[in-house]
């Protein structure tokens, strides 16, 4: 069905409909006359008064939000006639939780090598006893807790990262009647924090994750800085270890022989 | 005289509300109890209970109950959040997947670096533990940071991992 006088089609809705399509069609800017598709599954799972009974009360750059969720909906509820939405929440809750699991597992090996240069570095510094029996007094404490301090930092981030998820996912999720179970022992629930209350650059923000995953790739360019700026740490916490035993080596050294001096001087018989 | 059959109040959520005779066959009965008044409520508000019987139709009767589960929460969803619904969760979901993802490559790079510059760890049996950092990650389950292209499975029965979304546009030639 084509407009009177103009060059442009009838919107999808309309077609579907067998109606005139007007200047003024609230549905024309979301359903194009050349994805049929789109439209046939949102007007299955809302229909066309539901749909514009969502719309009515928001406002413009609401409704194109509005109408991408929408039309995301029904899309997936076209794939997934059972589960729809539901089922891919579940989904992505299982992943996450694996993840979650894979980290926490990750975390623990690093703790282990960790433990272990801990030790070793022990073990160091046990090897002058030596040098306190001369009466010597080595800075081991300012060298044990250099290194303690850089191993707390690291598991404070680590211990952070998992607190601060365990309470996001907690404020995500909660009991919800209709919901699933799946492999997980939560029930997810509608997620509370994107409603009317907050602010739209929020939800915009959200939105734009929701749309274009570009932006999350930012976040991966600002760790992979901050394992730049980390390792210099590392290099240099490790160059002063090496220097601080060279040091003790030498010290040793010299108060050996000066101990031999004084014995030489001293003989009993 | 007149026999006056007792009334049987057997009428479900979705009768009641709609104010119609309950038969035997219908078809919300089973899933629509009368104790869930709201249930019905919800769903009727956001999809309309033409729609509602007509998906309830296209799918196997043994997966009815899952079927009116998950547009009873996409309706509370959808009328506790009228512009984003149940996609706004999606949407977080997908968000903390991917930074649990770079935490994750952190992570390993790290354990590579540590495993590459110290020896082997032993457990208590005097064997090695094998670096984490050679195992595969996570099964391959989050491709590209998105929800990518899903396979249709209209006989669905469980939702296979990974799953994959196309975004609206890339949905919409089909």
């Amino acid at each position: 069905m084509t407009l009177k006088g103009g060059t442009s089609q009838a919107c999808a809705s309309c077609k579907y409909q067998r109606r005139k399509c007007s200047s003024e069609c609230p549905l024309a800017p979301y359903f194009p006359p050349e994805q049929p598709k789109m439209f046939q599954n949102a007007h299955r799972l809302f229909g066309v008064r539901k749909i514009l009974r969502i719309l009515e009360n928001l406002d413009s750059p609401q409704k194109e939000e509005a109408m991408r969720s929408i039309i995301y909906q029904a899309n997936i509820r076209d794939r997934f006639p059972v589960h729809g939405c539901l089922g891919i929440i579940c989904q992505l809750h299982f992943q996450i939780r694996q993840m979650e699991e894979e980290l926490r597992a990750v975390y623990a090996h690093l703790e282990m090598y960790r433990q272990q240069q801990h030790h070793q570095i022990e073990a160091l510094t046990e090897d002058v006893p030596s040098q306190l029996e001369l009466g010597m007094a080595l800075p081991q404490p300012c060298l044990a807790q250099q290194y303690s301090y850089y191993m707390g930092s690291n598991i404070g981030y680590s211990s952070s990262f998992l607190d601060s998820n365990e309470n996001v996912g907690n404020s995500l999720w909660g009991q919800h009647p209709y919901a699933m179970n799946n492999n997980t022992n939560s029930k997810p629930v509608i997620q509370s924090q994107l409603v009317a209350s907050q602010p739209l650059s929020t939800q915009q923000e959200v939105v734009q994750d929701y749309d274009e995953m570009h932006s999350f790739f930012d976040i991966i360019d600002d760790r992979q800085s901050y394992i730049e700026t980390k390792e210099p740490y590392d290099s240099s916490s490790e160059e002063s270890l090496k220097d601080t035993t060279q040091s003790m080596e030498h010290v040793a050294e010299n108060e050996l022989k000066s101990a031999a001096a004084c014995f030489s001087l001293t003989s009993v018989n | 005289m007149r026999n006056h059959e007792p009334r049987a109040s057997s009428s479900c959520a979705a009768c009641k509300f709609l104010k119609r005779r309950c038969t035997p066959n219908c078809i919300f009965a089973p899933y629509f109890r009368s104790d869930e008044p709201t249930k019905f409520a919800k769903v009727h508000k956001v999809f309309g209970a033409s729609n509602v019987s007509k998906i309830l139709i296209e799918v196997p009767e043994e997966q009815r109950e899952d079927t009116v589960n998950s547009l009873a929460y996409e309706a509370e969803a959808r009328l506790r959040d009228p512009v984003y619904g149940c996609i706004g969760a999606i949407a977080l979901l997908q968000r903390k997947m991917v930074e649990l993802q770079v935490d994750l490559a952190i992570a390993r790079a790290r354990l590579a670096r540590y495993a590459a510059n110290s020896p082997p760890i032993l457990n208590d049996h005097g064997s090695m533990i094998p670096n984490f950092a050679e195992f595969p990650a996570c099964g391959g389950l989050v491709d590209n940071h998105r929800l990518i292209s899903v396979t249709p499975d209209r006989t669905e029965s469980s939702i296979n991992i990974p799953i994959r979304l196309g975004y609206p546009d890339s949905m919409a030639s089909s």
